[in-house]
């Protein structure tokens, strides 16, 4: 029988890269910056690390195919190193394979790095899809792009509830502001630049109802983490664990993409997801029990949408607690406390443990200006692909209670 | 009635996906009242979506009050009245791409 991840596995350091327009810095250089804050913050010997995982996307473009990239750049000691690639989860699905070989017993102490270098490429945007989704890319889904579909998203949930244009775009404007607002106090991030709700609202358009402020950018980065059981961790001194309480990832079977009972109005895999992670972290009402969250903003929608689909706030009612301020720095559950994806970009194999590492700093009261009081339980989200058809992550970590 | 702030001509508004400007301003007399209409450029440059650009227009709405306060940052802030109605923003928005080189036209 089953038992879950709960508890059975602590977060021993972390490390984060300054994420932005990096020039000066090759991927390894971003792979080794972040290290070497995680190792340090472990305080441990890099040869005490018995497998690594590495999560990376686009590695035609960054660092290279295989996980010698990670192996070699950071000279590791001739352990197991994998790559994983699942979209935007990559990070976290790096961060599961590393808390997962922790938890069997195989290994005592794993690395579980992301990177993405997406700025050297000479042009703004991801790489074709075409080249990267399979050889039926262009048959099941010929023309589309993320901004079209997540349009496509916007007009479906509104269309659902009745909610007029004006109204939605405030709220995604609002969504946007806040996090601007977040990322001014973050060192790490991108972009520091606040903007307000009428700066976001007078944008032009990229696809309607989602402006330039609505979608997040490209950019360079990447963060890890070293993981090992709570046992040891405390073996090595550590008195304040934060633990993995929940990793779920569900993943689109065909449901939303081949049958017309599906309205565009939520994503199915991520109102799963979510509902599996807070069984297996024990969470009874996430709108109570969670302190904060950093959910996957790639477009505004996303973010508004996110709210439901985590089940804190009601169908049709994301807009109220959006515009209540439920989901700012100061609000009962706050989001994006690190700014987001609208402040960090997405280099799309870091973003994972990029949140993660804001929930940790702020777990353990390391988040300077940005420090929230007293946070007991934060959830990270990632959606990687198309409202239609994606890759859902929930990870839930908090302080480690269990005596 | 809304309260429009003015952005400061010519200066770049950032996001992480790129940037826009508001390059002029102009009052276009329509049905006997006066709408205001904001001119700009974007560029997109950085964003997951591709890259682009464009000319655009915002309008904020029918003028009720040109510049009648100042925010916290010493911004211009006029008064506005929304244009909803859905003929009046296509006829606006045919007379602003005739005369204007935008790409959009969009309404608050």
């Amino acid at each position: 029988m089953a038992t879950g991840i709960r508890d059975k596995v602590v977060i021993l350091g972390m490390g984060c890269s300054r994420f932005g327009e990096r020039w000066e810095s090759n991927a390894e250089d971003l792979m080794v910056e972040a290290f070497q804050e995680c190792i340090q913050d472990a305080g441990i010997d890099k040869k005490e690390i018995q497998a690594a995982w590495l999560g990376t996307c686009f590695p035609e473009i960054s660092v290279g195919q295989s996980a010698l990239p990670l192996s070699v750049t950071l000279r590791l000691p001739n352990i197991p190193v994998t790559r994983v690639e699942n979209f935007c989860a990559s990070g976290t699905e790096a961060f599961r394979g590393a808390v997962y070989a922790v938890a069997s017993g195989a290994y005592d102490i794993c690395l579980a790095l992301g990177v993405e270098k997406l700025k050297d490429t000479g042009y703004g945007g991801l790489p074709e899809f075409g080249s990267n989704a399979g050889p039926r890319n262009f048959l099941v889904q010929p023309n589309i792009t993320a901004p079209g579909t997540f349009a496509q998203l916007a007009s479906g949930y509104a269309a659902k509830y009745n909610i007029p244009d004006d109204q939605l775009k405030r709220a995604m404007a609002h969504v946007s502001a806040k996090s601007h607002a977040n990322g001014v106090k973050n060192p790490k991030a991108h972009l520091r630049k606040a903007v307000t709700e009428e700066q976001v609202m007078a944008a032009p358009i990229i696809a309607h109802p989602l402006g330039l402020f609505d979608c997040c950018g490209v950019s360079d980065g990447s963060a890890c983490a070293i993981v090992t059981t709570p046992e040891i961790a405390k073996g090595l001194g550590k008195k304040d664990l934060i633990s993995v309480k929940a990793l779920q990832i569900a993943l689109s079977n065909g449901y939303e993409f081949g049958y017309n009972e599906w309205d565009v109005d939520h994503f199915v895999t991520t109102s799963i997801a979510s509902t599996r992670a807070y069984e297996e972290a024990g969470i009874k009402n996430p709108r109570e029990e969670l302190s904060m969250i950093e959910v996957h903003d790639c477009f505004s929608i996303t973010e508004l949408v996110t709210m439901e689909d985590l089940h804190i706030s009601p169908r049709g009612g994301a807009i109220k607690d959006i515009m209540d301020g439920f989901y700012d720095a100061d609000g009962t559950i706050p989001c994006q406390i690190d700014g987001g994806l609208k402040c960090f970009g997405h280099p799309i194999g870091a973003s994972g443990l990029r949140m993660l590492y804001e929930m940790y700093l702020q777990l353990l009261g390391r988040a300077g200006e940005r420090q929230l009081k007293d946070p007991r339980l934060g959830l990270t989200h990632n959606l990687g692909g198309f409202p239609f058809m994606n890759i859902c992550s929930v990870a839930i970590v908090g302080r480690y209670e269990k005596r | 009635m809304r309260r429009y702030t003015h952005s400061p001509l010519g200066e770049e508004i950032r996001a992480a996906a790129g940037r826009y400007a508001i390059e002029t301003e102009k009052l276009l007399a329509f049905r006997g009242r006066s709408v205001l209409i904001a001119l700009g450029y974007a560029t997109v440059d950085s964003a997951c979506c591709g890259t682009g650009g464009c000319g655009f227009a915002f309008v904020p709405g029918y003028l009720v009050g040109w510049k009648v306060s100042r925010n916290e940052k010493g911004e211009a802030v006029s008064e506005v009245e929304p244009i909803e109605d859905e003929k009046e923003r296509e006829e606006l928005r045919r007379i602003i791409r005739d005369t204007e080189k935008v790409d959009q036209v969009n309404f608050w």
